[in-house]
Order: C-alpha cells, then structure tokens, then sequence
C-alpha cells in the first residue's frame, strides 16, 4: 500500500515520544565523565622533575617552561606556561610525562571571555604577569555589584531609543474615521520638511559647482 | 500533460486529441531544445550551503529547473597539514591526521600508524590489533550514521539525523572512555594502541551492541520504507561500476554499484582474516544503493565488534617495542586501509630524521567529488537529484582540501 511507509515512521516517532529522555540539563545535572576524560589539566609541581618532556611531545608548542638550579644543585621549576588557546587536548604532555605529574582532569567548563586569559602558569598557579593589568579589567568586571535580576552579570543588549508617541488626536472630532487614519496627518507633515529644505540644498550644490 | 516524460518517471497521459498531441510534440521538442528559448545561468551552491557537509562549492549552470554543467570549487579549508606533518615528529602527526577526514578520526591515525611501522618493522602485538579493530570499526559506525543522517536530512528527514545522532552520542561515549576525547580521538599510537580498554567498558560495549538492533530497526522503519525517500533517491545519480574504475572511486560506493571489493575481505589487513562478516552490495548505484549499503554495512560492523570482544586476549601487551623518540629509517612505506569513505592511503617517506620527509595522503572523497562534473553531465538532472547525488557520495571537506 503506497504510503505504508510513512505511517510505520510515524509509528516510530510515536514510541520515542515515551522514550527515556537522552540530553542532559547542563548545568544542573553533571555529565557522569569517565577517568580517562580529558578536560584541562592537573600539574603538581612537587612531582615534577623538570625534565622538559612534555614540551617536546606537544605537536602545537604550547608548553613553555623554565627551570633554574637551586643551591643543592637541583632542578628547580620557576615557570611552567601552557597557552590553552593553541592546546588540540591530544594528551601526548600527559603521556609524556616520566612522574605523572601532569594529569588530566576532568573539569571541562574552561571556555573564558579573553584570549589572554587562556594562557596560564601552572608553577606559580596564576595567570600569566604579563596579563595582570588585563585581567585586574575583568575582575573589576565580575566583582562590580549587579541588580538581582541578572545574576549571571551578563551585560544587557543595549535597546535603540524610541522615538517619542505622536499625540492623540482629539477622539470626540474624529471618532467616525477608521483606526488607522490617525497615522496619517503625521505624514505630510515629515514629507514636507524635507521637501522644504530639498530647494536649498540643490541651490547650494549648484553654487559650489559654479564655484568649483 | 506533463513536459517530464522523457525522464520516465512521471506518467503522462495518452493523447487523446490532435490538439492534445500536437502540444504534446511540441513540448517535447521544446525539451530537445530545438527551439528553446530560454537562457542558462549560474547558480553558486555553497560554501554556505547546508546540503554541501562543510565548505564544498559547486557552481551549477542550470537551464531552467534542470542542471547541465558542475564546476567543483575547493579549497575553502585547506590547511596544509600535509605541509604541516614535515615539521611535527613522526608520534605528534597522529592527532593531525584526525582533522582530515573528521567524521572518522580513528581510522585516518589507524592508516597513518601502520604506514610508519611498515617503514620501522614494528610488529603489533594480537591484543592492540583487538584493540585498533574495535574502535575502528565503532568509528566506521560512527562515520556511517552521521552519512546517513546528513542524507536524510538532505531530504527533509529532520527526524532521522536527531535519532542518528543520538546512537553516535552513545559511541562517543564509550571512545570517550578510552582515549579521553569525543571526537578528534588521538587514540591510536605508532606500534599499537596505548592502553588496553579500561575495566567496565567491555561490558558497556556490549550492552550498546544489545541496544544497536533496534535502533537500526527505526532507522529501518522511519528512511528506509519511506516512499517520499525511495522517489527521491532512486535512478539518481547513477555512478556505475566503469565510472568508478574510471575516476578511482572504492569502498562503499564501489559496492554500492555491484562490485563486491572490500579491503578487509579481500586483502585482509590488521586481524580481519578472522572474522566472519558479509560484504553487501548494491545494485546499479544510485543514491539509494549507496544509502543501503552503507545501512547494511553497520551492522556488519557490529557483528565484527561483537567477535572481536570474545577473540581479544585478555592479557598481553598492546603496543610493540617503539622507543619514545622514534626514528625511523629511510625509506617509503604506503598503507592502506578500509576507511569510512573508501580506500584511505598514507604514503609516508622518511630520510632517516625525526620528522617525516613528506606525508602523502590519498582521500577517497576527494575522487567522488571530481566523479560530479561528469555525473552530472551524463544525467538529466533537477536541482534536487543534484542534491540527492552530492549527498549520497559521501564527502568530507577535511579531507578534500587537506
């Protein structure tokens, strides 16, 4: 029977209807991540030998690390800079790296509103010094005090003024005509400004053009 | 009386008048154009366009409804990662060769891994090949429902892509267990796979290869049977097995045509001498042999999977003897695999460095969009075969341009 085959799909959308609901309401119900997920990254910076392996194994350079020798003669860590920006979250640093002390996590929610703020050093555990003055912007930005209504802070679409309400005309007077008549009289009345300027303008052109 | 007659696929009236006869010839001849007045002209489909999957764009001359020459215009994402993998080392173009075709990472790094151990003479240990079959066949599957649910969403299936994606969802799931990410996977390593599958997700697998019938029985149910699809989809685009041979085209589309060729049967690479699959094959080639085949060959790929998790040892190591920094001796190696769309290759040259000389990849897409200028200058196309065609030779743009 020729249309047979849209009712069995229909029929099939009807059994999903009462199907167990698949997405998940983010951020109220968190995904259940396994280990292995790689979201951003745990360093620990007393594992860490400073033998430079992860800088190498990364294919897009995006670890910069500097290490300076104490008195003992040791290794010491002064620096470990990752420009996030540039990360492709291969896990080739995490493979890498001799002592596990470069990790994954499993926090995802790193998206941030500036680009500099994506670089971050994991030895001092604060964003890059060259990004303080920047990012002192942003956090007076965060921490200004907002109305109830926008907890979040999002900054609000500016709205473009209306122009102001024609008056009313007079009901009583012109009560019989049909509603979209009051519109009307406003009309003429803008057409005719620029209809009184257009001779001057033209007057001036020629002048000019005369000039010239 | 309708003017489509010669397509055969509407049914026009008999005449029943001279009159009626006589502006039947008339509009026949004018199809002919024998005394066609009208004008071709161009119409740009793409880079912009939701039916082209990316960044494709054809320029189409049409001559009122109907097309009469294609001009493919690539390029719009090249990136240059073949230019790219000279200056990375031979370990870190693993994670690049997942942004060509990006429907399928793990199939690209599959293609590339065995190339550079040909070239190393690094044999694979049986439990990462276990390994590598799984999660490329779970990518195959992946790759397919994301065709299939772009097709009939070509086709105002709207319903079709959200139950596709949400079987793929699932997958991600589970190759998010293993390699850490959803898509762009960098799961794979040269010499085997890193990790052997974590504890529990056998267990998950299986309980998605449970789940995995049914869900192909509403697809089944909802694209397959649909009359609005067969109409739209059959006798369309017909690229038979000579053209194919003529432009290179292999993998699905090759079957879909009638040849049964499969790499995995007919030239078994990796551990696929030891499963039991059919390779199905389509008829004369047109859109909707393609869509079938590719429907089919899910579940064929299911069935490996399932054999793959009961063959798999359980102890043993997954990944061969590579040092850490790799060199690898000078010379050419070329691989290839069963990929989502075709015949994936790496051709891979090393002058005995750290890096590679040159990575040279062939891309099975690539010969079916060069397949579409002569595809449509063979076939009385509408705008909507066009459509129907170009989303049925499955192409990914990653791969294209490079």
């Amino acid at each position: 029977m020729f249309g047979s085959g849209l009712i069995k799909g229909l029929s099939v959308t009807g059994k999903h209807w009462f199907r167990r609901e698949f997405t998940e309401q983010w951020p109220e119900q968190r995904p259940d991540l396994p280990p292995a997920s790689q979201g951003f990254f745990d360093y620990d910076l007393s594992k860490c030998i400073g033998c430079g392996l992860c800088e190498r194994a990364c294919p897009n350079h995006v670890i910069k690390m500097t290490t300076e020798k104490n008195d003992e003669g040791k290794k010491v860590v002064t620096s470990y800079v990752m420009e996030v920006q540039y990360c492709l979250f291969c896990g080739m640093c995490v493979e890498a790296c001799p002592p596990k002390a470069l990790t994954n996590a499993n926090n995802f929610e790193i998206a941030c509103y500036h680009r500099e703020n994506t670089n971050f050093d994991f030895a001092t555990g604060e964003p890059q010094k060259l990004n303080e003055a920047f990012n002192k912007i942003q956090a007076d930005y965060w921490n200004k005090k907002r109305p109830e209504g926008n907890p979040i802070g999002m900054p609000e679409p500016v709205k473009p003024p209306r122009p102001a309400p024609k008056p009313k005309p007079a009901a009583p007077a012109e009560g019989a005509k049909p509603a979209t008549a009051p519109a009307k009289p406003a009309a003429p009345a803008e057409a005719a400004a620029p209809a009184a300027k257009a001779p001057e303008t033209a007057a001036d052109k020629e002048g000019k053009g005369a000039d010239e | 009386m309708s003017i489509y007659d010669k397509q055969g696929r509407y049914e026009t009236p008999e005449a029943q008048t001279l009159e009626e006869l006589q502006a039947q010839q008339e509009a026949l001849a004018h199809l002919e154009g024998n005394n066609d007045p009208s004008q071709p002209y161009v119409v740009n489909m793409g880079p912009q366009h939701p039916s082209t999957h990316g960044v494709f764009r054809a320029r189409l001359t049409m001559n009122g409804e109907k097309v009469v020459a294609c001009e493919n215009v690539c390029g719009y994402l090249h990136r240059g990662i073949e230019k790219l993998c000279e200056d990375k080392t031979w370990s870190q173009v693993i994670p690049y060769t997942d942004r060509l075709d990006y429907l399928s990472p793990i199939l690209n790094e599959w293609g590339y891994c065995m190339a550079v151990e040909e070239l190393l003479g690094v044999e694979v240990p049986e439990r990462g090949e276990y390994v590598r079959v799984i999660l490329g066949e779970l990518q195959r599957i992946c790759h397919h429902l994301v065709y299939l649910a772009s097709m009939a969403l070509d086709f105002n299936g709207y319903t079709a892509w959200m139950y596709m994606f949400r079987e793929r969802e699932k997958i991600f799931d589970i190759l998010e267990a293993y390699s850490g990410s959803r898509m762009n996977n960098n799961a794979l390593r040269i010499g085997g796979a890193p990790t052997p599958l974590p504890e529990g997700l056998e267990a998950k697998i299986i309980k998605w290869l449970d789940e995995f019938p049914e869900a192909m029985r509403d697809f089944e149910n909802v694209v397959n049977g649909n009359e609005i699809f067969i109409a739209r989809a059959k006798d369309v685009g017909i690229i038979d097995a000579e053209m194919c041979k003529n432009y290179g085209i292999y993998g699905a589309n090759l079957r879909a045509a009638g040849v049964k060729l499969d790499l995995r049967k007919d030239k078994p690479y990796s551990v696929y001498d030891r499963f039991d699959f059919e390779v199905p094959v389509g008829k004369q080639g047109d859109s909707l042999d393609r869509y079938l085949v590719r429907h089919e060959e899910m579940a064929e790929s299911a069935k490996i999977i399932r054999q793959a998790l009961e063959q798999m040892p359980k102890e043993g190591p997954t990944m061969g003897k590579v040092p850490k920094m790799i060199k690898v001796p000078a010379g050419s190696a070329y691989a290839q695999i069963e990929g989502g769309m075709g015949w994936l290759g790496y051709y891979v040259v090393s002058d005995g460095g750290m890096k590679p000389y040159r990575v040279r990849i062939h891309a099975p897409s690539m010969m079916s969009v060069f397949a579409l200028p002569d595809l449509v200058a063979e076939s009385d196309m509408f705008m909507q075969d066009f459509v129907a065609a170009l989303a049925s030779v499955d192409i990914v743009l990653g791969e294209v341009d490079r």
